[in-house]
């Protein structure tokens, strides 16, 4: 177990690194740069922008120079949000996206299981196939439309939740919902599948065999081996919903860590589009090192070895 | 056990998941805003001097008051925090005097001293200003900002902080700069290489673009290898010598252009002087503009660079204060109780929200949680037209939206193409079918409504003509579009450029016989293509800085930075010169015209439409008064509070 841990964490360290330089390079190889506007700038005014963000450098010394303010877990000033460092950037932004992830996550969690099992128990009736096309709607509609409808829905025909914005509960309900429908409906569809498979195994026969009730047989006995698709789809799910959505964000005017996501590749701040990569990363290695431990958790046959 | 394990883990997830969603519900609520505004996207900064937006303008204009304002109506200059001031016959010299009542939030007089600081600080390399070049009428102002010296200059020389054990060993606050030294440069020494001692320094030759080009490569390669050169300095009647590195001379931070010869000048506390190179017949209009606005040297000096504009450091002089800031939600505004004025602003707590979407925008709007939004999708303008709603009515604006054509490709070196090209598109059918908001076809680069605030009269390209475009073409060698090579117009990935560009590309087609392709692109690499003349024909718009023709036409000069296009004519050039200089509006104002007569000749660009502004405003707020520039300052805003209560009750009773 320990031996496995160590491991997992040198090789997380050799995939920062790795994130890291691609990175780099493939910002750098990017045409354009964080000051090329509609309005070019003079070459003197420029040269002193360049200069201060230490732009006019040679790329290996800017490479060093940032590598090793990264690992002083120093992330500097945005480029674009000037009046920021990166770090005051994510320390205030990271906890809106996380906080609005987990309850979109509960939401999704709660009705995806739901409506998974339900449908695995009561395969081939109208209950499994309206849950399944919801499920298939949920996955093939894009964000935008999802959040489009909610809002005609919620807002216009009927008002009972704001346009958007952010501070009050209220305001978390919507978004939060449309965040989690797509992850919902996967769920909704992997423990389905994983239900049915465990449903027609020996062990559960013999358990039905004992005389147990078929309430007591589905949650203490199936559901356990049921759910391990989904916790393996949970990993990257985790990850890629606490670092945000930029539609979803976008669209419900949330201030979270999404929209900057997407700004800083757009606008080429350098700074933070960088540090944001490699947020994802330790996310969604850590993310993905937790479920292979949950694994032996749920599954007793699984034995962690290095 | 094993049931144990089980009852542990469930018990987890449940205190994990229940944590997080009283977390995410943790967030505490503010008390609603008098007014809340919708302010595009993200602000970049507050700091009057780093920013250059027109969403940031909203929010400096509210924290920072400059020297002069507009008038929210007519935009004509009206006294800040200048009360008064006088133009000298030459009309170079200004001085301003400084009313006695303005106060900084701290409560400390707001001096002409503080301007002098704040117009270094806006000029000073190290604080990399963008618009910088907005301050360069000023005399030697753009030596300063520049790095130029030349031998026999004045210069000045801050000397690297020394620190012991993190503490500064001088007197100074915290983040203040090193000690100023101030002499004459008599000797410029290039280490490694030979170089006469009495040639010019640096690049301040840039008049010929190849020097320039050359001297700024060389200046920009100097920092990154090879030692500095070593400057020898006359202070006080002793040479000194110096060097960036301080290998061979004395160490330094900066050497400069000497401020005291920069001609911004403060006479006593309350009396300003500024002197121009040349007359600019709108430099009282420049001095309202957010970057000439004046910030506060003890609070910039007591914190570092970027916490000094945090709402509880901020020391500011305008109308507000800033209460909070939240990062992409929103800034939060309370009125000033220093401010000199502060009995005519009637709204005490305003919101600005960054909100990054129209429609978002618009949803805000509609459902009454904004009072005023800058722009709406374009999709909804017809829909919002045919209701005939009295809060969307869009007013042109001094922005035009116009075809660069890259002249430096061989069929676009003949003017008869580029006219053909320009006669050929119907530009009426482009705003009538494609862009349906009201606006106006374009035929000079400068808008007609310029006329409004300056005496310039456009001139003008000709009207939409098929025939004698189709006679240009054939003249040019392409018949019926026989024989024409295959080019591409390209713009930045818009649902709105494609469409116009499509419709170019169907005009084309069936007036000249030519075939164009559409290229889509990415910000970055359209700006990028665009500046390295990467293209045929590109997509652009300019919008007004100020309302003079020159912020239009001093663009197409030679090798000018926006140009773009690779188009040069000396004639045009020299005029543009001779404008700026001359002193009498008149003939000034006929410069400018035969100028632009020239580029719409020549046709390096192809005006498009003059752009409209489609902001909305509720019918119960006061003082948002149509102009140019969407210029609208709270100080003149109020809420009628009956109409608003009446407009509820009514959407209620639906």
């Amino acid at each position: 177990m320990l031996r496995f841990i160590a491991n997992r964490l040198i090789w997380m360290i050799i995939t920062l690194w790795a994130v890291f330089t691609v990175s780099f390079i493939l910002m750098h190889l990017a045409p354009g740069g964080p000051f090329s506007a509609e309005r070019k700038l003079d070459p003197a005014i420029e040269r002193n922008l360049k200069a201060k963000f230490q732009l006019d450098q040679p790329l290996t010394t800017q490479y060093f120079s940032m590598l090793r303010d990264y690992l002083r877990l120093d992330f500097r000033t945005s480029m674009k949000l000037k009046d920021y460092t990166v770090n005051e950037i994510i320390r205030e932004k990271f906890p809106i996206s996380a906080s609005l992830g987990i309850l979109g996550l509960i939401f999704a969690i709660t009705l995806g299981l739901t409506a998974g099992v339900a449908a695995a128990v009561w395969r081939g009736t109208a209950v499994d196939y309206s849950l399944m096309s919801m499920a298939a709607l949920g996955i093939a509609l894009p964000s935008f439309i999802v959040c489009s409808l909610a809002i005609l829905l919620f807002v216009f025909v009927w008002p009972v939740f704001p346009a958007g914005g952010w501070g009050r509960p209220i305001d978390l309900i919507l978004p939060a919902i449309c965040l989690g429908a797509p992850y919902a409906a996967y769920i909704a569809r992997l423990s389905r599948t994983g239900m049915l498979e465990v449903l027609g195994q020996d062990y559960i026969r013999t358990a039905y065999a004992k005389g147990l009730s078929k309430r007591t047989v589905i949650l203490r006995h199936a559901l356990k081996g049921g759910v391990l698709p989904v916790v393996s789809f949970l990993g990257p799910a985790v990850a890629g919903i606490l670092t945000g959505s930029l539609v979803v964000e976008q669209i419900f005017a949330i201030p979270g860590i999404g929209r900057d996501f997407v700004e800083a590749a757009q606008q080429h701040d350098y700074t933070l589009c960088m540090a944001l990569v490699m947020l994802y990363t330790v996310l969604l290695y850590s993310m993905n090192f937790l479920v292979d431990l949950s694994y032996a958790l749920f599954d007793p046959r699984v034995k962690l070895t290095a | 056990m094993k049931i144990g394990r089980q009852k542990t883990i469930a018990f987890a997830i449940t205190t994990l998941f229940s944590a997080g969603a009283i977390y995410a519900l943790s967030f505490g609520t503010l008390p609603p805003a008098d007014y809340t505004f919708v302010n595009s996207t993200e602000i970049k900064t507050i700091d009057p001097a780093a920013a250059t937006g027109v969403p940031e303008g909203r929010i400096i204009w509210e924290l920072f008051e400059g020297l002069t304002s507009w008038d929210p109506k007519t935009l004509k200059t009206i006294p800040a925090v200048a009360e008064s001031w006088t133009v000298s016959d030459d009309k170079r010299t200004y001085t301003f005097k400084l009313r006695d009542n303005a106060r900084w939030s701290n409560g400390k007089p707001v001096t002409a001293h503080d301007f002098v600081y704040s117009w270094r600080r806006f000029l000073h390399p190290g604080t990399a200003a963008e618009y910088a070049y907005e301050m360069w009428y000023v005399e030697n102002a753009e030596k300063f900002s520049k790095l130029q010296f030349d031998i026999g200059d004045p210069v000045e020389i801050e000397l690297p902080i020394k620190r012991e054990n993190g503490k500064r060993t001088d007197s100074a606050r915290e983040f203040a700069p090193g000690k100023l030294l101030r002499g004459k440069l008599v000797a410029k020494e290039t280490v490694g290489a030979s170089v006469p001692t009495n040639s010019v320094v640096n690049n301040s030759v840039v008049k010929t673009p190849e020097a320039g080009k050359s001297a700024v490569s060389t200046e920009a390669s100097k920092s990154a290898e090879g030692p500095s050169p070593i400057y020898t300095v006359e202070i006080d009647g002793v040479s000194r010598k110096f060097q960036k590195e301080g290998k061979q001379g004395e160490a330094y931070k900066w050497m400069l252009f000497d401020f005291e010869h920069v001609a911004i000048k403060a006479i006593d506390a309350s009396t300003l002087q500024v002197r121009s190179n040349h007359p600019v017949p709108y430099f009282l209009e420049l001095t309202g503009f957010y970057p000439y606005a004046p910030v506060n040297q003890e609070c910039i000096e007591s914190f570092s660079e970027q916490d000094w504009l945090k709402p509880e450091n901020l020391v500011s002089n305008g109308p507000y204060r800033l209460k909070s800031r939240r990062l992409r939600d929103r800034i939060r505004l309370e009125k000033s109780d220093t401010y000199w004025d502060r009995d005519n602003v009637k709204l005490n707590i305003v919101d600005a929200l960054a909100v990054g979407s129209d429609s978002t925008g618009l949803n805000f709007y509609l459902t009454g949680q904004a009072d005023w939004i800058e722009t709406v999708p374009a999709t909804v303008i017809p829909e919002l037209l045919r209701q005939n709603r009295p809060d969307f009515q869009p007013s042109p604006q001094l922005a035009t939206y116009y075809y660069r054509l890259n002249v430096t490709r061989p069929v676009m070196k003949d003017v008869r193409v580029r006219r053909a090209l320009g006669l050929a598109i119907n530009k009426r059918q482009i705003v009538e079918n494609v862009t349906q908001s009201g606006q106006q076809p374009a035929s000079s680069l400068v808008p007609p409504l310029i006329s409004e605030y300056s005496p310039y009269e456009p001139a003008k390209c000709g009207d939409h003509n098929p025939t004698e475009a189709r006679k240009l073409l054939a003249e040019a060698g392409y018949p019926g579009g026989r024989g024409f090579p295959k080019i591409t117009i390209q713009y930045n990935s818009s649902d709105m450029h494609t469409s116009i560009a499509e419709l170019v590309q169907y005009q084309w087609k069936t007036i000249l016989g030519i075939d164009v392709a559409l290229q889509s692109q990415e910000w970055g690499t359209y700006l990028d293509n665009q500046q390295n003349l990467k293209y045929d024909i590109s997509r652009a718009g300019w919008g007004a800085d100020y309302a003079d023709p020159n912020t239009f036409l001093s663009m197409f000069v030679t090798n000018g930075g926006n140009n773009q296009t690779g188009w040069s004519n000396k004639q045009y050039d020299q005029l543009i010169r001779d404008a700026q200089q001359e002193p009498d509006e008149k003939k000034r104002a006929e410069m400018f015209h035969q100028a632009e007569q020239i580029l719409m000749d020549e046709m390096p660009i192809i005006p498009v439409y003059f752009n409209v502004s489609t902001e909305m405003v509720q019918p119960y707020v006061r003082g948002v008064h149509r102009n140019y520039h969407n210029f609208h300052p709270l100080k003149a805003i109020s809420i009628d509070q009956d109409a608003k209560a009446r407009l509820q009750n009514s959407s209620k009773g639906n």
